[in-house]
């Protein structure tokens, strides 16, 4: 186990790699000027010019490449050119609202997916499981930003129940921050929640036709066992990979629902460096997201060997 | 529902703001006193803002609108503006000046302290000023023409120039030009201020800055006031407000929804189709800014097609400028058709020009596209829908366009690409943004030649030079008659019109006075 590991963590060095190179390319041949933005648009071009030089964006390219790869292996992502802070700072701190983000839209997509999923497995061809595999085709084919602003305009501006958006750090106390991550949370979960359903309920189905669960049906198990204790557990495998996709996948950034909700997190940070050429947040958010789809992937393959010994082997 | 929105509407109308036109001043201006009576301390004020300003509030270091109206709540200059846009005293108790406009000595008002309890003396004047010659474009403009500036004694600063100087008070009078303690504005130099260096001697002082989340603001206890009565951004100010939090809201309709809701008091520029959503809520009141900007599209005049003076005319012939600002903006009371390019509640309106405005002729246009030799060639429009006017107006002006013959490609970007192709001479013909209306005219960015568009006249430097060094008002309105004329001859851009921003406040905010550039002392938080 200790040597997957390991192999699996070597293996990063590579895709980081061609990833900070892909971004770096990416951006360098996107135009767009980050000093116009910083300065205004009354700005002379020879302040603007004075500035490009301050920040190094006059160099050339191979050494601004070499410059940052050198930072970034020491772990120095440099600074933001128009925030004014490292970058690494930025990320920091919009870590809590995303992670808070994940967490809570996680619980809603596999509180919701899971069991609609098996539901719909066990009642195969009924109206149960046409109906809530209908509405899940429909939250997986809803916009998210679509649905967020009929939230919002229900729950917080028609009933007044939820703030409209913004957000309050856990420190202000659990209910508080809660409120505001109600919606943006279900925004998020429902679309998630809705693959899921379709997922486990494909699962499901797979397992519940293996002949090992027709051994326990045989051996006049009840139902109820057979599905939870033979068959869920199973499926389980699978869909821990999906659900380690979605966590990451959100981790990574949720960029609209951010910012319809107005929450500060690392989707709106990296949607506002990209728009302002923030050439450094951006390559250093990239490579963070990079970083987390990757360990995340890590932790989800370990599960699932620890839950299936075969897996150990390969 | 449509006459629940007329009586809504119609309710709602005498309520509705305007900014303060000169006859409507007094008349608001009394209800303003009264109001003061009325306003009760203490209060946090929540504003959304259209997103996180560069360089905090450092208004020298970026010309940034947002960081400009920051700023001005937490520092001042040795003059600001009253309703009408013209300088008034601010630091300074008063000043004398030659009246060939080559000499000014200023006395600087005694008791006053920065955020930081030293006091304010004129070395701190000298130096926050020489910072802004240094690296601000407008202060640059300034020191070009200047002998020397120094502080023979505590109270006094001394300024001399080579070549006469009357416009002064104006430049001095915007924010950009904020005193700040001689050591802060030596350290930062060409570098913004860092946040915990943001001391000035305005109604607020900086609090506390959490990045995409909040400005706070608070009150400065030790404030001084001057004394006369409040007009625009001059005479009295008082900090009723315990703090102010200025919250980034990128989204307008997120902004539009919370003052709805009340989590924000106050909201800045929104759409004018939400308008209606506001005027239908009791609880808040629609701010439509009057004077705010105008738009244009600025021809390339470094390079390509439009160094030919007879194409830029084709060009203004082929479409109405009326039309274009409604294509833009929507709705008619947002929009003024005007040629003049400084709103008429300014000292600065001409109506020089109105002929050639808004009159399109079609066989005009086309005479001239063939006396330009124009042949068929590819007119490179770069645009943005990061700002629907901008793509909205450029669309309806492209077809109008083609109708007379030409060709037109609209290249359409980011705003971030806009504004680094719009610097190269090679990159496009034609680019539209919008300017002040409320801006002496030779404070305006397009009259530097290097600045995007290009425009390179000796005439405009000779009436820019005019304009900077006049000192008597009548003789500058005919100067500025003189610089509108040359704009609709020389025709460097095409004046479309004005536009209007709308704002919100909640109800509950009171002593709000309508300005472009808006601020919150003598505003407080009832009920």
């Amino acid at each position: 186990m200790v040597s997957f590991i390991i192999r699996r963590l070597v293996s990063m060095i590579p895709v980081m790699l061609m990833v900070a190179t892909g971004v770096f390319l990416l951006l360098k041949l996107t135009p767009g000027d980050p000093v116009g933005v910083i300065l205004g648009p009354d700005a002379t071009e020879e302040r603007r010019q004075a500035l490009r030089d301050d920040l190094g964006l006059n160099d050339p390219l191979i050494l601004q490449y070499v410059r940052w790869l050198g930072d970034a292996a020491r772990g120095d992502l440099g600074d933001s050119l128009f925030l004014n802070q490292p970058v690494l700072t930025s990320l920091w701190e919009r870590a809590e609202p995303t992670l808070v983000l994940t967490l809570l839209s996680t619980l809603v997509a596999l509180s919701i997916g899971l069991p609609t999923g098996i539901l719909a497995a066990q009642n195969r061809g009924k109206w149960l499981d046409m109906g809530s595999m209908g509405i899940a085709i429909l939250g997986i084919s809803m916009p998210t930003f679509w649905l967020g602003l009929n939230l919002i305009l229900i729950f917080a501006v028609t009933l007044r129940w939820l703030p409209v958006a913004g957000y309050a750090p856990l420190s202000e106390g659990l209910w508080e921050s809660l409120r505001y991550m109600i919606l943006p949370a279900i925004t998020l979960g429902v679309a998630q929640a809705a693959l899921l359903a379709r997922m486990t309920r494909s699962m499901m189905l797979d397992v519940l036709s293996a002949e090992y669960v027709r051994v326990a049906r045989a051996k006049g198990l009840r139902e109820r066992r057979v599905v939870y204790f033979h068959a869920l557990r199973n499926a389980l495998i699978p869909l821990i990979n999906v659900a380690g996709l979605i966590f990451a996948a959100l981790l990574g950034g949720a960029v609209v629902t951010e910012q319809i909700f107005n929450i500060p997190g690392i989707g709106r940070l990296l949607i506002q460096a990209v728009g302002r050429r923030d050439v450094p947040l951006v390559q250093g958010t990239v490579l963070v997201i990079a970083a987390i789809y990757v360990l995340v992937n890590l932790i989800v393959d370990i599960f699932s060997a620890v839950l299936d010994p075969r897996l150990r082997q390969t | 529902m449509s006459s629940y929105l007329e009586r809504a509407l119609s309710a709602k109308a005498d309520r509705r703001e305007f900014a303060l036109g000169a006859a409507g001043a007094l008349a608001l201006g009394a209800s303003g006193a009264g109001a003061q009576d009325e306003i009760s301390e203490g209060g946090n004020l929540q504003i959304a803002i259209i997103g996180e300003p560069p360089a905090v509030a450092d208004a020298v270091f970026t010309t940034a609108t947002i960081t400009n109206n920051i700023a001005q709540q937490m520092f001042e200059g040795l003059f600001t503006f009253d309703e009408s846009f013209n300088p008034q005293p601010m630091l300074i108790e008063d000043y004398d000046s030659s009246a060939d406009g080559l000499e000014f000595s200023f006395r600087l008002r005694s008791g006053i302290t920065f955020h930081n309890g030293d006091p304010l003396t004129s070395a701190d004047v000298v130096a926050s000023l020489n910072r802004w010659g240094e690296i601000n474009g407008r202060g640059r403009l300034i020191f070009d023409r200047m002998n020397s500036i120094e502080a023979p004694d505590e109270t006094t600063v001394r300024m001399v120039f080579d070549q006469p100087s009357g416009v002064l008070p104006s430049f001095l009078a915007r924010s950009e030009a904020m005193i700040t303690p001689a050591s802060v504005a030596e350290a930062a130099g060409a570098e913004q201020i860092p946040e915990d260096q943001l001391i000035g001697t305005g109604p607020f002082r900086f609090e506390e800055h959490a990045i995409d989340q909040y400005l706070r603001l608070a009150r400065f206890d030790d404030y001084v006031s001057r004394d006369e009565e409040s007009n625009g951004l001059a005479g009295r100010r008082t900090p009723y407000l315990d703090s102010i939090d200025f919250v980034p809201v990128p989204d307008e309709s997120v902004r539009a929804n919370g003052l709805i809701t009340g989590e924000y008091h106050f909201a800045d520029v929104l759409s004018a189709d939400l308008a209606e959503m506001l005027e239908l809520d009791p609880g808040v009141e629609s701010i439509n800014v009057q004077p705010y900007y105008w738009y244009s599209p600025h021809f390339n005049k470094a390079a390509g097609l439009f160094t030919n003076q007879a194409l830029r005319h084709a060009v203004q012939l082929c479409f109405s400028q009326s039309e274009s600002m409604l294509a833009g903006f929507g709705r008619e009371e947002f929009v003024r058709f005007d040629a003049s390019i400084c709103g008429e509640e300014t000292a600065w309106y001409s109506t020089a020009g109105s002929d050639a405005y808004d009159n399109p002729d079609l066989d005009q246009a086309r005479a001239l596209l063939e006396e330009g030799g124009y042949d068929g060639e590819t007119v490179r429009w770069i645009a943005t829908r990061e700002y629907p006017y901008n793509f909205l107006m450029a669309d309806y002006i492209r077809q109008q366009m083609e109708a007379i013959g030409m060709n037109v490609e609209l290249v359409v970007s980011d705003w971030a690409t806009l504004v680094q192709n719009r610097a190269d001479p090679d990159a496009y013909e034609i680019f539209l943004t919008g300017h002040s209306q409320y801006s002496h005219p030779a404070t305006q960015p397009f009259n530097d030649p290097t600045w995007p568009g290009f425009w390179e006249s000796e005439a405009k430097t000779d009436l820019v030079n005019a304009m900077i060094a006049e000192t008597d008002p009548d003789a500058l309105s005919t100067i500025i008659d003189d610089y509108t004329t040359l704009v609709w001859e020389e025709m460097p851009f095409v004046k479309c019109g004005d536009n209007f921003v709308l704002r919100g406040r909640r109800a509950e905010v009171v002593g709000y006075v309508n300005v472009p550039d808006f601020f919150f002392w003598n505003v407080g938080l009832n009920g």
